[in-house]
């Protein structure tokens, strides 16, 4: 990343935290002019909708002048393959050229120019891989091996987090086609959580390559959790990504009570524990978050071998002591001195609290589904769903 | 934790722009040594409310013979009343204007209220059909009856839901809607979507100008276009229009429908309607392009014509406001 980049990262993440200061009433609208004199060059934020709209118009934009090339070209392989590394080539210089620009960089348009140049990328060494040796597997691993590659160089050189999380994702699909792909997926696991972790408060680095190394983190965190989960080793679930059969195993359920099994149901058991008193003690939300889900994944696990009671009663009791349990912190923390704990508060702090979000999942998760035709009350009869239900008439949210 | 601006605090102190007590709690934020959970709370109470209407779901299903249908029906009507009562008791005074939240606990409490109340409708619905041949009427009781909740504890998230099953009530979906648009759909469905869309775009208006909870306007605002623009899309893309020429009146109608709505969201500072407009009046010239021109020149004027879109949002979107 250009130093210029870098300097306006910096003014980005001090004029954004000035703005979330003003909003909350911490400074006035004076300081906040302040601020922005001092940080002139920053981007200039534009939010979800805006984005999602270039997103959208400049996919439309290369998509179909690629379907014109195709159109005229014809779409032999050979043609797809050289057509994809140009664009691949074209759309990587547009992304250079929009980022020089403070004026044009400010319409976010470069991560949605970067994202097609490295799909094309990926598409032209699929077709180089192919032309060189025509087995599918070996394409796979190739291609992979670039999307590691290329995702990770995008990523610190044009600084789109997202590109971080697929490399990570891409390099553990890689690391599932080795021999020994569990055993790779536990260690590098947790060495790229630690790496992660490490690299989060490190002020050389900017805020999106930050953001990158907390999507390498909880990738790590996912990976090293899949290879000692016990579900994931009975069903082989990494040896079937990475397309192989489990040496001296055989079908699901076969590790029993060996050794290795239950090592894996004790570690499926205390890994999550162990990471929620690393977010704990650390205080990183990121790190809590991650051990809440694997948490409840080791729960769903324990559920699949171990029937202690119905599933309704499992899923009430569970839900019941959920939501006791988040209140009861809740109240702890309002009760406390300066309604603090140990570090942490229940006061929103300049966090955003994602109200149109919270609207989107209650319609999307909620809302019953009317069933047409003359047999209808008699099948809701048979398949009641009790709350739940599809997904209704879209998100109604505030400005999504 | 954000090194950069945790560097900035010292010199703005110095500069004046932050007091002594400000940098200090920012340093203390900034520094990661005061870290706020309250959307880990929020989510965790969200998830707790999904566990428990899930497991009430096969509660009913799994012991149905075993309990019997008004046990269960009773149940579900005694845990809903007691849900409601708290929340009924604990809610602040009515008021057209916006309402604090009472806490997380009171929301989650009216929304477990409201879903269990739903699922004990539709229940006695399917166990006792009292409604006979119109049965799908008790997604219409069901939706008044979360829209006077919504109203009554100040809730956008039961509003959508109220919303959202009121369009399920006349068989749309969003689901149904994206269908209607790249498939064909009866004309019933079409109608039904341009009504509903219509009725929710009066009531945000009407919210709006009336001052009536003028802050749903948004809830009622982004659905209604949304369904608006589906039936008027599943028009542009009918296929089974004979006349041939039919397409091209629901095109003008979309024409003037997305220039409303874009007018509208520049001047009322609303980027979902100006989103909602753009991308519709886009979709709709898709069908204009096919039609006049030849397939291979009609892919080169797409990616012209989305270029030209694109422009035209960038040069826009400053008279939107700034975190749209």
């Amino acid at each position: 990343m250009r130093a210029a980049w870098r300097e306006r990262e910096r003014e980005t993440a001090l004029r954004d935290a000035a703005l979330s200061w003003a909003k909350a009433g911490v400074i006035d609208a004076e300081a906040l002019k302040r601020v922005e004199e001092q940080t002139p060059n920053a981007y200039r934020r534009v939010g979800p909708v805006f984005r999602a709209l270039v997103f959208f118009f400049l996919s439309a934009a290369v998509l179909a002048f690629f379907g014109f090339c195709v159109a005229v070209g014809g779409s032999a392989s050979k043609t797809l393959g050289l057509l994809s590394l140009l664009f691949a080539v074209a759309l990587a210089v547009a992304t250079e050229l929009q980022l020089a620009s403070p004026k044009l960089s400010a319409y976010g348009g470069a991560g949605g120019l970067s994202f097609w140049a490295g799909v094309f990328a990926l598409v032209a060494a699929g077709w180089v891989l192919h032309e060189q040796d025509p087995s599918e597997a070996k394409v796979i691993t190739g291609v992979l091996a670039v999307s590691t590659f290329f995702w990770g160089a995008a990523c610190w050189r044009w600084g789109v987090w997202l590109f971080g999380l697929f490399s990570a994702v891409s390099f553990f699909l890689l690391l599932a086609r080795a021999p020994q792909g569990r055993a790779l997926w536990l260690v590098l696991g947790l060495l790229l959580t630690v790496l992660g972790a490490r690299q989060l408060d490190r002020a050389s680095l900017v805020s999106p390559h930050r953001t990158a190394f907390a999507a390498v983190l909880y990738v790590g965190l996912a990976a090293a959790y899949a290879a000692v989960n016990r579900y994931g080793l009975d069903h082989r679930v990494i040896e079937k990504l990475g397309e192989r059969r489990l040496t001296g195993m055989g079908d699901a359920g076969a590790a029993g009570n060996s050794g290795l099994g239950l090592w894996a149901a004790f570690a499926t058991a205390i890994f999550p524990l162990l990471v929620l008193v690393w977010g704990l003690r650390s205080r990183r939300v990121l790190v809590l978050n991650a051990g809440l889900v694997l948490g409840a994944l080791s729960l769903v696990t324990l559920r699949f071998y171990i029937h202690v009671a119905p599933l309704w009663v499992i899923l009430v009791v569970s839900g019941a002591l959920l939501g006791a349990a988040a209140l009861a912190i809740q109240r702890a923390l309002q009760n406390a001195p300066d309604e603090e704990l140990a570090g942490f508060t229940a006061r929103a702090l300049f966090r955003d609290e994602g109200k149109n979000l919270q609207v989107a999942a209650v319609v999307l998760a909620f809302t019953p589904a009317r069933l047409d035709g003359p047999s209808a009350p008699s099948e809701l009869a048979g398949e009641f769903r009790g709350g739940g239900g599809d997904s209704g008439g879209g998100g109604a949210s505030g400005s999504f | 934790m954000n090194p950069d601006v945790l560097a900035a605090l010292p010199r703005l102190r110095s500069e004046g722009v932050l007091d002594e007590r400000t940098e200090r709690v920012l340093a203390r934020v900034y520094g990661r040594e005061l870290v706020s959970v309250r959307n880990e709370i929020r989510a965790l109470v969200s998830l707790a409310i999904l566990l428990v209407t899930t497991g009430v779901g096969f509660l009913v299903k799994e012991n149905l013979r075993a309990i019997g249908p008004l046990g269960i029906a009773a149940a579900l009507t005694l845990a809903s009343a007691a849900c409601l009562f708290v929340v009924a008791r604990r809610a602040p005074e009515f008021s057209w204007g916006e309402v604090p939240s009472s806490g997380i606990g009171f929301d989650a409490l009216l929304l477990l209220g409201v879903l269990l109340f739903g699922a004990d409708l539709g229940f006695v619905e399917a166990q006792f059909h009292l409604l006979k041949e119109a049965w799908p009427y008790h997604l219409l009781i069901l939706s008044v009856f979360q829209l006077a909740a919504a109203y009554r504890f100040d809730s956008r998230p039961v509003l959508s839901l109220s919303l959202a099953t009121f369009a399920a009530w006349r068989g749309l979906s969003g689901n149904a809607a994206l269908r209607s648009i790249f498939g064909s759909e009866s004309e019933v469905l079409r109608a039904n979507a341009l009504a509903c869309g219509a009725l929710f775009l009066v009531v945000a208006a009407a919210s709006r100008r009336f001052e009536r909870k003028a802050h749903f306007e948004m809830v009622w605002g982004n659905l209604g276009l949304f369904l608006f623009f589906a039936g008027l899309l599943s028009g542009v893309f009918e296929s089974s229009d004979r006349s041939g020429v039919g397409w091209i009146a629901w095109e003008l109608v979309l024409a003037c429908a997305a220039a409303i709505a874009i007018a509208y969201g520049l001047k009322r500072r609303r980027p979902s309607y100006f989103a909602q407009g753009a991308i519709a009046a886009y979709l709709g010239a898709l069908r204009v392009i096919f039609e006049v021109l030849p397939d291979t020149v009609a892919m080169l004027f797409v990616s012209v014509s989305s270029l030209a879109m694109l422009v035209f949002v960038a040069m826009k979107w400053r008279s939107l406001r700034e975190d749209a």
